[in-house]
């Protein structure tokens, strides 16, 4: 490879043997060997030089050969099978498993950058999905205002106090089964009013069933305006629910990205450290194969 | 039965197949080694050492010739040997003499003693030239010019670039050439003599 460095410190005269003793081994090109013709017919130092070394080598390679001391044969009992040599039978499973463990890697690495490009799109999703879901809770509302009767309303209240029916049906029997029986008229929404709250078990006022359906629709404006409405409302128990059911939908939403990054950069250094450790062993087998 | 299908069984873990081998190459490999080495009992040790490990080893020989493999394989205990031993046997040329009674072997039927003690004394000073080149000079000779493989077949056994092989072979001769004038005037007969440059 550095011939041309070894070329560059090489004196005239060392170049001059070199080709003398390239020429007595027939490993000129055809071009090198008829330009040292040339300056061998030039030049009869070049030619007496050329003769001593041919001598030279017809000394060597006349020395005699020194007979064998023994033989070398090898014992079969010591050596029936030959050793088994883990490195040399390992080495493709080796190769295969640091190409492997690469990939997994180049994966993990790869899915843990679109995975946090995602996350990062994703991030507000919890806030959207909330406030969808109170708009989608006030749809049957506004239709309901829209119609101007309550008795729709009726469907959406029946459906959250269905979520607050645990604890409710535990002090209201007769609830459950009006409930259960699937008829329910306006008039039947108000016990679910009229059942005590849960929480602190302090009896609320039963609300009337036109104020419920304007307070609800109120519920639907501002954030804020809804908020202190629902608070009046006897109903606020059942929204209440509703919101922090949807609450708890978001931070699971956001709760899922974060375990499943935080799952990752494990994973990650994991997948980087074996790759290490089988490249290393590889390299290792590979040279003391080569060496043998 | 051929060598490749020695080779193949061998490779199989047949100690008899390569037992066969081994007699077959065991008297090349003791030579490199002995040349390389420069001490009959090292040589010795090495040549077993190159057959175990070649034995132990044969599930990487991926075909080719089978020799020049061996002949790699005794190359790299040499240069271990070489690197362990980090020097080499200084044995003057009497005592190479007292301790190779075995050159009696060299005697040939027509050749009368005079003749015979002639050759002794050449390959005598060329074994003592030999031994006082550099280890990768050493190498590069002795597989080139004693054991006749050619410079390509010696880079890939010494893995080293052909141009190293060149300048090394080169190399070794001069120092060879120097040194067997300087014995030659002395010790060698005219027959032998490298005549002096100019002359």
């Amino acid at each position: 490879m550095f011939d041309f460095l070894r070329d560059r410190g090489s004196t005239a005269e060392e170049k001059r043997l070199e080709a003398l003793s390239a020429y007595l081994d027939n490993a000129l090109t055809p071009a090198e060997r008829t330009r040292f013709e040339g300056q061998l017919e030039r030049d009869s130092d070049l030619r007496a030089e050329l003769e001593r070394m041919r001598l030279l080598k017809l000394q060597m390679r006349a020395m005699p050969r020194r007979r064998v001391p023994r033989s070398f044969a090898l014992d079969p009992a010591l050596y029936g099978r030959p050793k088994a040599q883990p490195m040399m039978q390992l080495y493709p499973v080796l190769r295969g498993a640091t190409a492997l463990t690469a990939l997994v890697f180049v994966f993990t690495l790869a899915l843990g950058l679109f995975g946090g490009q995602s996350a990062g799109v994703g991030s507000p999703a919890p806030a959207i999905s909330m406030s969808q879901a109170v708009e989608e809770e006030a749809a049957p509302a506004e239709m309901a205002e829209a119609a101007g009767g309550a008795a729709p309303m009726a469907a959406p209240e029946t459906a959250s106090s269905e979520r607050a029916q645990p604890t409710a049906m535990a002090e209201s029997p007769q609830f459950a089964q009006e409930v259960l029986t699937d008829t329910l008229p306006i008039e039947s929404a108000a016990p679910v009013e009229g059942t005590p709250l849960p929480d602190n078990g302090a009896a609320v006022a039963a609300v009337p069933e036109t104020d419920l359906a304007q307070e609800a629709t109120v519920t639907i404006e501002p954030t804020a305006a809804k908020d202190e409405a629902v608070a009046e409302t006897a109903a606020e128990p059942v929204v209440s629910s509703a919101v922090e059911t949807e609450e708890e939908a978001g931070p699971a939403i956001s709760n899922t990205t974060t375990t499943s990054s935080s799952i990752l950069g494990p994973i990650q250094i994991a997948a980087g450290i074996v790759f290490i450790l089988f490249l290393i062993l590889w390299l290792v087998a590979r040279r003391r194969i080569r060496n043998n | 039965m051929n060598e490749e299908s020695l080779v193949q069984q061998a490779q199989q873990g047949d100690i008899v197949a390569f037992n066969r081998l081994v007699v077959q190459y065991q008297e090349m490999v003791f030579n490199v080694a002995y040349r390389i080495m420069g001490d009959p009992a090292i040589a010795e040790d090495v040549a077993q050492e190159t057959f175990i490990t070649a034995y132990q080893s044969l599930r990487t020989f991926r075909g080719g010739s089978f020799k020049s493999w061996l002949i790699r394989v005794a190359t790299n205990r040499c240069y271990d040997e070489l690197r362990r031993h980090k020097r080499r046997p200084q044995t003057s040329l009497d005592e190479i003499m007292d301790e190779n009674e075995s050159f009696a072997f060299l005697r040939s039927p027509g050749e009368g003693p005079e003749a015979h003690q002639q050759r002794v004394e050449l390959a005598l000073a060329i074994e003592r030239c030999l031994k006082a080149l550099p280890d990768d000079q050493r190498i590069v000779t002795v597989l080139g010019d004693v054991e006749g493989y050619d410079y390509q077949e010696i880079a890939t056994i010494t893995r080293v670039s052909l141009g190293t092989v060149k300048s090394r072979i080169s190399r070794a001769r001069a120092k060879l050439r120097d040194c067997l004038q300087h014995i030659g005037g002395e010790l060698l007969p005219s027959a032998y003599r490298l005549e002096s440059r100019g002359t």
